[in-house]
């Protein structure tokens, strides 16, 4: 809109410009005149509309860009164009004499252009160059010769009208192109802008949130003795981190390694009512997308071992970066198990070993009675080739 | 009957003065409801001006402290009073580079206030006889940072690498006990290299705002 607004006071003031030319024209030519009343009346006509749109354009600029508007610059400016002909004393127009309405009709196909695009600027344009072909025609009526239509003319003059016909043309063109693209640019660097301010608003509701909500849903989640409420708070919180935080819902993962174990850690803590933290640093290293998914089915697997088989209250499930791999441990408060006596714990590590060895990980599982369970995995981080670009 | 017996030691032991900072009534109402008889509330404060105050007035054996206050909030507190008391932060805050600045300015401990009643009391009681006490998100955050520093600078981490092990443990949710149990070492062995982290992380936070300093020509 501001740009549209420039354009517009551009047109304006060439609007002004082209007149002022006219009105020198009328004056200077005055001796070629045939019919000065109706030059005169044409030349005030134009003064008119051009006062009228510079009105409007303070007023109402937007109006400036509608059909009724162009519309009767249009009309305003191809009388003008046939009015040449008439007005000037025959053989004046092509005399190489400037005749009035040569300027001031441009502006028109620019309006054109810039209110409904290149197209219609270049039809404008077009319609602007037939009027000068019916002046010439008309000029040269009182001459027999011209009774065959434009046979009366010279190469030279035919010549003279498609070039004026095609500038006509090619200034709608170029105003519709151009408005068009500045549009499209401006659409963009609104969009930008608005995406900066929701950034923005985010980071101020964040700081609110950050001492409001969130203090009162920890409150909740620590004093009520109901677990199911304890439950949702905790689940209200980490939907609200992760909104805050810019992820999406943590229930719809980023396909990130950090997204599908959030997701894990809220499905677990839904169904087993166990408190799951979830701690990834941004810094580790991207795994190629079925290694996320194995590491987060992995963890999946150890987080319902821990709840199911482990009665676990609290666990903490977290990732680390190593040089040339993802370390992950899940670890819980549970009752554990004696390795002695049931070595691959209830099942556990096969199925979590399973999907690790899939993606040449490997896996370890540390337990005593009474002392909680860990997991621990180490992925092999993907190697950096050109399949590591598309991230 | 351990419990009951651990529960008896406690409350012989005269209780452990605390002064709670936090700008919301109702947390402070909460945690001085948690706390017990194992604690006497010695005062509190909505800002980090009251906070100060307060803790000059009364010299706690303990601060339990919000990181988001009016007035600084609780790196305020900790720049101002860390030496002179113990100062454990209690947040909402998860994985903000503002809790390093908190540890850095001499905070002794940082809780999340989802820690549950039990847990908190524990981690108090072991903060205010002077041992540092981190939740695991805390100690997540301290090896990145170390990790950050290593890329950045020197190529070497300044840990060492029992030191490295130690936090690594912590963010995963050990105790200490545990943590010394598994590396064949005292838990007082853990709680120096625990210390010996918190150091260095003060250490090279004050050497950066030295060199930022010094780059952008601040005397």
């Amino acid at each position: 809109v501001r740009i549209d607004g420039s354009l517009l006071r551009g047109l304006a003031t060439f609007r002004w410009l082209a007149w002022a030319w006219m009105a020198t024209v009328l004056v200077l030519a005055r001796r070629a005149l045939v019919r000065p009343g109706v030059a005169v009346a044409l030349v005030l006509g134009a003064l008119l509309v051009t006062v009228g749109l510079t009105l409007l354009l303070r007023r109402d600029p937007r109006r400036l860009l509608t059909a009724r508007a162009v519309g009767l610059e249009l009309a305003v400016a191809v009388s003008l164009q046939v009015a040449d002909g008439l007005v000037y004393a025959p053989g004046h127009v092509f005399s190489g004499a400037q005749p009035l309405g040569v300027a001031w009709p441009i502006a028109v196909a620019l309006s054109a252009g810039v209110a409904f695009g290149p197209v219609v600027g270049v039809a404008c344009g077009l319609v602007l160059g037939a009027g000068r072909a019916v002046s010439s025609v008309l000029a040269h009526l009182p001459d027999p010769a011209a009774a065959a239509w434009l046979g009366g003319l010279t190469a030279v003059q035919v010549l003279s009208l498609v070039t004026t016909s095609v500038m006509y043309a090619l200034a709608g063109g170029v105003a519709g192109y151009g408005a068009r693209s500045i549009r499209a640019a401006q659409q963009r660097l609104m969009i930008a802008e608005r995406e900066l301010a929701g950034i923005q608003a985010r980071e101020e509701v964040a700081r609110q949130l950050h001492d409001g909500v969130l203090q009162t849903l920890a409150l909740v989640e620590r004093r009520t003795g109901d677990r199911d409420l304890a439950q949702l708070a905790r689940e209200q919180e980490r939907e609200l981190r992760a909104f805050l935080a810019g992820r999406s819902a943590p229930s719809g993962d980023d396909g990130g390694l950090g997204g599908r174990l959030r997701a894990a850690a809220s499905r677990c803590e839904r169904t087993y009512g166990a408190s799951v933290a979830v701690l990834v640093p941004d810094d580790h290293p991207p795994l190629a997308a079925a290694q996320a998914e194995a590491v987060a089915g992995a963890v999946t697997e150890a987080l319902t071992n821990a709840c199911k088989h482990g009665q676990a209250a609290r666990i903490v499930v977290y990732v680390e970066p190593l040089d040339d791999a993802v370390f992950v441990s899940v670890r819980d408060d549970g009752c554990g198990f004696d390795p002695t006596v049931t070595p691959e714990g209830m099942g556990l590590a096969a199925s979590v070993r399973e999907r690790i060895a899939q993606v040449d990980g490997e896996v370890s599982v540390t337990s005593a009675p009474g002392r909680g369970t860990e997991v621990t995995m180490r992925v092999p981080a993907r190697s950096a080739g050109p399949a590591a670009a598309g991230r | 009957v351990k419990e009951v017996q651990v529960q008896q030691a406690s409350v012989r032991r005269p209780p452990i003065r605390v002064v709670l900072a936090d700008d919301h009534p109702i947390w402070r109402d909460g945690v001085r409801a948690d706390l017990g008889s194992g604690f006497e509330v010695v005062g509190e404060a909505a800002t980090a001006d009251e906070a100060i105050a307060v803790i000059g007035a009364q010299h706690p054996d303990l601060v339990v402290c919000d990181l988001q206050m009016p007035g600084g909030g609780g790196i305020a507190v900790a720049k101002h009073c860390g030496e002179a008391t113990r100062i454990v932060i209690l947040t909402v805050s998860e994985q903000e580079r503002d809790l390093l600045d908190a540890v850095a300015a001499g905070a002794i401990g940082y809780l999340t206030k989802s820690t549950p009643p039990d847990e908190l009391r524990a981690a108090l009681r072991r903060a205010a006889a002077g041992e540092p006490v981190f939740a695991p998100s805390l100690a997540m955050l301290v090896l990145g940072e170390f990790r950050r520093l290593a890329t950045a600078g020197e190529g070497r981490s300044p840990l060492t690498d029992r030191e490295r092990e130690v936090l690594q443990h912590v963010a995963r949710g050990y105790t200490y006990r545990d943590i010394g149990e598994r590396l064949h070492i005292a838990p007082k062995t853990v709680e120096n290299h625990v210390r010996n982290i918190l150091d260095k992380l003060h250490l090279h936070r004050k050497q950066e705002l030295i060199r930022y300093a010094l780059e952008h020509g601040i005397e």
